[in-house]
């Protein structure tokens, strides 16, 4: 087990497309780390600067405080699955999983003894002797974990391993990683673009977007207490109904007003600041719109019924409410129609504030 | 069961009626050699269109055989083929792998290069007089230089190692393979279909090389195979082995001349074909 620290690492390619910027990470030893964010926002490049597969800028990436930058990914002690598996069609799963062992001459016997054990942990005993086309997508993508396990290297490094499986494969295979972390311990790096797989696997998570980080905290911190815009509207599925207004004072306190409603609101000055008048946008998660008035405070939107997915456990359904989508989550039920005008009831505890020109987040008592 | 169109299978019977006869025009000449040279004078001498002997005479494969250092000749096509095509297809490889990989200081000029010569070569007497200040002249050495390297084929091969997924050789790199390493345990073997394809060019380029031969060679028993069917068919040699073998029509000696060097090439390509295998890299990757 060993810690992770990124300095400053700024990645800008050839063609002055700057992929990573002054980003600064520090994963403790033993961490789930997840790096999240739509395509093209520095956390692939990210992650193959940390293995050695490309170079940086500037800045610095230490393992257990040795920078590791000027090493070659061999000398780095990591291990990389990818994406696409990336296995050797030509070699067997055994000799996939030895691959790295043999290369740093380890005895035959030591090899086979380690192979064994990870092969043990990812039930592949019987498929030692295949060679990866014989195999089913799930089991392909053990043995690329085979190969990563069976140098019990410092650091793991997952470049969105899940993204080729199918849907049930991807969900088997995404406890099978929570329960191999929990039981290897290992320092893990993991890339995804998919947030229920950052939500669900990650001990934290780095969110990502133009090659800045964005938030970085627990998953559920991120969820509950996004930063800004970007972070709120990307964590979630379906993702954080945005709505236009304005802030006004009103002396003790400030009053949102929207051409949905308006909501009384308490500002938390000591984070914010004292003057927080002009144009904002909130967001409300889907789940929390309510069928029901929970207290005085609560708004009231009146919006159109367009789509109903019915998911089973739970309804979207998709509103138009004054020229605006909007998207909320309820519980399972059968009495809404396409067409219908439906009332929803929004609470100001959970409702987040941004500023409308910045999209950073106001705060709020 | 689908029923076909009348149109669709008209189609057909043209499609595969056209086929044959191409396959037939292709066929034809080497049966055609294969009974005259087996014919007697009367039948040879008839001349039309052959499609079976009426008898078998093997006067004429005698009298080829006959020839001085033809044997020889034969041996010394056989080794420039044994020896050269490995070694040519290993250097090609070779070549091909830096021009492949992204990381390559000078990747693109360095390419240009390559086509450049594909395009224009320095001319028949710079080579000679090259060869003749490097002593390949009449030195068995000048086969394995011909042809060593071939920007088609360095093309080629460059062209399929860049199909070969980036991430293999990421995965090979933390392994902690060396560069060297990757390209004869990962590249070499998962490139064994481009890598038969240019040995086959190869072996037929070096076994039916007859012109190297007669300008750099002239030592008759460092001759190719080749050479010695040019010398019989062109340089009308064949008029010698008349006076020797008297009444032989001269086409059954030029006949017997062409399916002696032409059929070792053809037990070649059984042999190369099984590494034509298809989806050697089925598995590794999630296409």
């Amino acid at each position: 087990m060993s810690d992770l620290t990124l300095k400053n690492v700024t990645k800008v390619f050839n063609n002055n497309v700057t992929a990573v910027r002054g980003f600064n990470l520090e994963v403790k030893s033993g961490e789930f780390m997840v790096l999240v964010g739509p395509s093209g926002c520095g956390k692939s490049t990210t992650l193959a600067m940390i293995a050695g597969l490309e170079d940086l800028t500037s800045g610095e990436i230490l393992i257990d405080g040795t920078t590791v930058n000027i090493l070659p990914p061999k000398d780095r002690d990591i291990a990389m699955v990818f994406q696409n598996y990336a296995l050797y069609p030509h070699m067997t799963v055994y000799d996939n999983m030895g691959f790295s062992l043999k290369l740093r001459h380890w005895e035959k016997s030591k090899i086979e003894k380690r192979v064994k054990e990870a092969a043990d942990i990812l039930e592949l005993g019987d498929y030692l002797d295949r060679f990866p086309k014989a195999l089913s997508g799930g089991q392909r993508q053990r043995v690329a974990l085979g190969r990563a396990i069976v140098r019990k290297p410092k650091v793991f490094l997952f470049d969105e391993p899940l993204s080729n499986l199918d849907a049930k494969m991807r969900t088997i295979m995404r406890v099978e990683l929570k329960k191999l972390h929990d039981r290897l311990g290992a320092t893990m790096i993991y890339v995804t673009h998919d947030q229920t797989e950052a939500m669900t696997l990650g001990d934290r998570i780095c969110v990502m977007n133009e090659g800045e980080l964005q938030q970085m905290d627990k998953p559920l911190e991120i969820y509950d207490n996004p930063k800004n815009i970007f972070v709120g509207g990307f964590i979630g599925s379906p993702q954080m109904n945005f709505m236009e207004g304005r802030l006004e004072s009103k002396g003790d306190h400030y009053e949102f007003i929207s051409d949905h409603f308006t909501m009384q609101v308490a500002v938390d000055q000591s984070i914010s600041g004292d003057n927080l008048t002009g144009d904002v946008k909130i967001g409300v998660r889907p789940e929390n719109f309510f069928r029901n008035q929970q207290d005085e405070n609560n708004s009231k939107i009146i919006g159109k019924i367009n789509v109903i997915e019915p998911m089973g456990s739970e309804t979207y359904i998709y509103l138009e409410s004054i020229q605006q989508q909007l998207v909320a989550r309820v519980k399972a039920d059968n009495s809404y129609g396409v067409g219908d005008e439906i009332s929803l009831w929004v609470s100001p505890n959970h409702t987040r504030f941004f500023d409308a020109k910045s999209g950073m987040r106001i705060f709020l008592k | 069961m689908i029923k076909e169109s009348f149109g669709s299978r008209l189609f057909d019977v043209v499609n595969i009626s056209l086929l044959l006869i191409l396959s037939f025009t292709m066929f034809y000449p080497f049966l055609y050699c294969l009974v005259l040279s087996l014919s007697s004078e009367a039948y040879a001498s008839q001349g039309g269109f052959f499609l079976y002997p009426r008898s078998f005479d093997f006067t004429a494969y005698k009298a080829v055989f006959s020839k001085p250092h033809l044997l020889t000749g034969l041996m010394n096509s056989v080794l420039r083929v044994l020896i050269s095509v490995p070694i040519s297809v290993f250097f090609t490889a070779l070549c091909a792998y830096p021009l492949s990989r992204k990381e390559t200081p000078y990747r693109r000029p360095l390419f240009l290069f390559v086509l450049f010569t594909m395009l224009f070569s320095g001319g028949m007497v710079p080579i000679y007089l090259l060869y003749h200040n490097i002593g390949l002249l009449d030195n068995r050495l000048v086969y394995l230089v011909q042809g060593l390297i071939a920007a088609f084929n360095v093309i080629l091969v460059r062209n399929y190692f860049q199909n070969i997924p980036e991430s293999m050789h990421q995965a090979a790199m933390i392994d902690g393979a060396s560069e060297w390493y990757i390209f004869f345990k990962i590249y070499l073997p998962l490139s064994r279909p481009i890598l038969a394809t240019i040995a086959m060019f190869q072996t037929i380029f070096h076994w039916n090389a007859w012109f190297d031969a007669m300008i750099y060679m002239t030592t008759d028993t460092k001759v190719v195979l080749q050479a010695f069917l040019q010398r019989i068919v062109i340089q009308q040699e064949w008029q010698q082995l008349r006076d020797i073998y008297v009444g032989l029509p001269p086409e059954s000696i030029k006949a017997a001349t062409v399916i002696i060097t032409v059929v070792p090439i053809l037990f070649v390509f059984p042999f190369v074909l099984r590494h034509f295998s298809k989806g050697i890299m089925l598995g590794g990757l999630k296409e």
